[in-house]
């Protein structure tokens, strides 16, 4: 039996797809049978992300409403053969499906999958319903800006409500210059706003656009910063103990010291 | 061979009975009786297609006609033709239809035969949208779709006929709908996600494609889809 788990953040731009595509991908690498779940329906990306468009017949939708069955509508990732897709629905809205649904689908990947990743659409209205309904455990991806961080609370709160299990906060497109001058919020500032566990932290990095741009995800990247981040959580994610990564323990490190001689300063 | 009004004739699919489409219509029903008649239970039990030669029928003639035919003398009408027909209106030749094993084309007299009209099938319309498809948006029409403009990335059109773009074609197409191999999908720009004809599904290769500079054509052949300039098509 599988785990199901949910990307998700609120607000919308922060990176929900790009992680769930990325933790995929890394997840299939490390040999797991993964299937992603694009649950944004009428404005799915994740195929795109994912460089698999023109491969599209069947979607969710179909798959609910009793069309074709789910082994119809997954998706064979093209790199990786223990990785499918199953993509939403383009011409269809949130409402094309209910959380019950959801939760069936779900309880049916969960059987031939190790991991089900849902991406979830931004919000807290349907869309957003339909991708907890199903999901064990749940990955909050937030950039650091408080307009971010306070959609985040609100989910946390909202999955809370929802009775789910404490979820894991993945900190996105964080500019360590920038923390350095003191010009972002910092790892620690949102840690002890939303006070849950810190799975991992992606710095800022445009291979990310290219690998989005290309549909390969940036983990297949040696050379990606971001996608070494997202290889490190997804090792997390089986319960490996993986060390934060170098730009971020420099940086940690680089703040224990000043905290260090402050102390002895005062 | 003297053109007695009726022909009978046997084919692959079954017998084809040739109705002359200049005779009065009750001269017609009567030369049938008789031919049928004639050799009667030889037929029984057969199945058979039954051309009108370009004759426009009443729906009551189309009664009396299956009912000597079907009812009283025991054969199965598979499909009715029409060669040569105008359709309703007479504005254009018939378009789509039945398939006529070419032999038998040139079997009746002098007429000129077209394609021709398979009155089960119903006259193909022409849906036509004068605007750009974006992402999301879906035609689904029974027909043929004409589109004055672009269809993006993530818009569908699906149509039992054919699918004509007007501009570039980026989307997922899905031209005979119901099944036609013969319908074809065109485009100024063919760059589709997805092209689908009839119960066929193909997507462009993964390598990179550059856009081509010409207007394209998507048909099926020999069970597959292919792309080929418009310049060079030919149906």
């Amino acid at each position: 039996m599988g785990e199901v788990i949910v990307v998700t953040s609120g607000k919308g731009g922060v990176g929900k797809t790009t992680t769930t595509a990325n933790l995929g991908t890394a997840l299939a690498t490390l040999g797991y049978k993964v299937v992603l779940v694009d649950t944004d329906i009428g404005l799915r990306n994740l195929d795109v992300v994912m460089g698999l468009e023109n491969r599209i017949v069947y979607d969710i939708v179909d798959v609910v409403e009793g069309v074709c069955k789910i082994k119809q509508a997954l998706i064979k990732d093209k790199r990786y053969g223990s990785l499918y897709l199953l993509p939403a629905a383009q011409t269809k809205d949130k409402t094309a499906i209910n959380s019950e649904q959801m939760k069936q689908l779900c309880g049916e990947l969960k059987k031939d999958f190790d991991y089900v990743l849902i991406d979830c659409p931004a919000g807290i209205e349907q869309g957003f319903k339909n991708a907890i309904a199903g999901a064990d455990k749940a990955i909050i991806v937030a950039t650091p800006e408080v307009s971010s961080v306070r959609d985040a609370d609100r989910i946390i709160g909202l999955l809370e409500a929802a009775e789910m299990d404490s979820p894991k906060l993945v900190i996105n497109r964080l500019r360590p210059d920038m923390v350095k001058r003191g010009d972002m919020m910092d790892i620690d500032d949102m840690i002890e706003i939303l006070a849950i566990d810190l799975l991992g932290v992606v710095p800022e990095d445009e291979t990310i656009v290219i690998s989005t741009n290309r549909g390969e995800p940036a983990v297949t990247d040696k050379n990606s910063k971001a996608g070494e981040a997202y290889r490190n959580i997804a090792r997390r994610i089986t319960g490996e103990n993986v060390p934060l990564m170098n730009l971020t323990i420099e940086n940690g490190f680089f703040q224990k010291l000043k905290k260090l001689i402050g102390l002895r300063d005062s | 061979m003297r053109n007695d009004g009726v022909t009978i004739k046997g084919t692959k699919e079954g017998l084809l009975i040739i109705l002359d489409g200049e005779l009065d219509f009750p001269v017609i029903l009567r030369k049938l009786e008789e031919k049928i008649t004639r050799v009667e239970n030889f037929f029984a039990g057969a199945q058979a297609i039954l051309d009108l030669s370009g004759r426009l029928v009443q729906p009551e003639q189309l009664e009396q006609l299956e009912h000597l035919i079907s009812s009283q003398h025991g054969i199965e009408i598979i499909r009715i033709i029409n060669q040569g027909c105008l359709d309703e209106k007479g504005e254009r030749e018939a378009m789509e239809g039945a398939i006529v094993e070419d032999g038998l084309r040139n079997g009746n007299g002098n007429r000129n035969r077209r394609v021709t009209l398979n009155e089960n099938e119903e006259q193909l319309s022409t849906l036509i949208i004068k605007r750009t498809l974006r992402s999301g948006q879906r035609v689904n029409y029974d027909g043929n779709v004409v589109i004055l403009g672009d269809v993006n990335p993530g818009a569908e059109v699906i149509a039992s006929g054919d699918i004509v773009v007007m501009g570039a074609f980026r989307g997922v197409a899905h031209a005979g709908a119901k099944g036609n191999e013969k319908a074809i999908i065109t485009a100024f720009s063919l760059q589709p996600t997805q092209l689908r004809i009839a119960n066929i599904i193909t997507r462009p290769p993964d390598e990179e494609n550059s856009e081509p500079n010409q207007p394209e054509v998507a048909k099926i052949k020999d069970g597959m889809v292919i792309i080929e300039s418009s310049l060079n098509f030919s149906n």
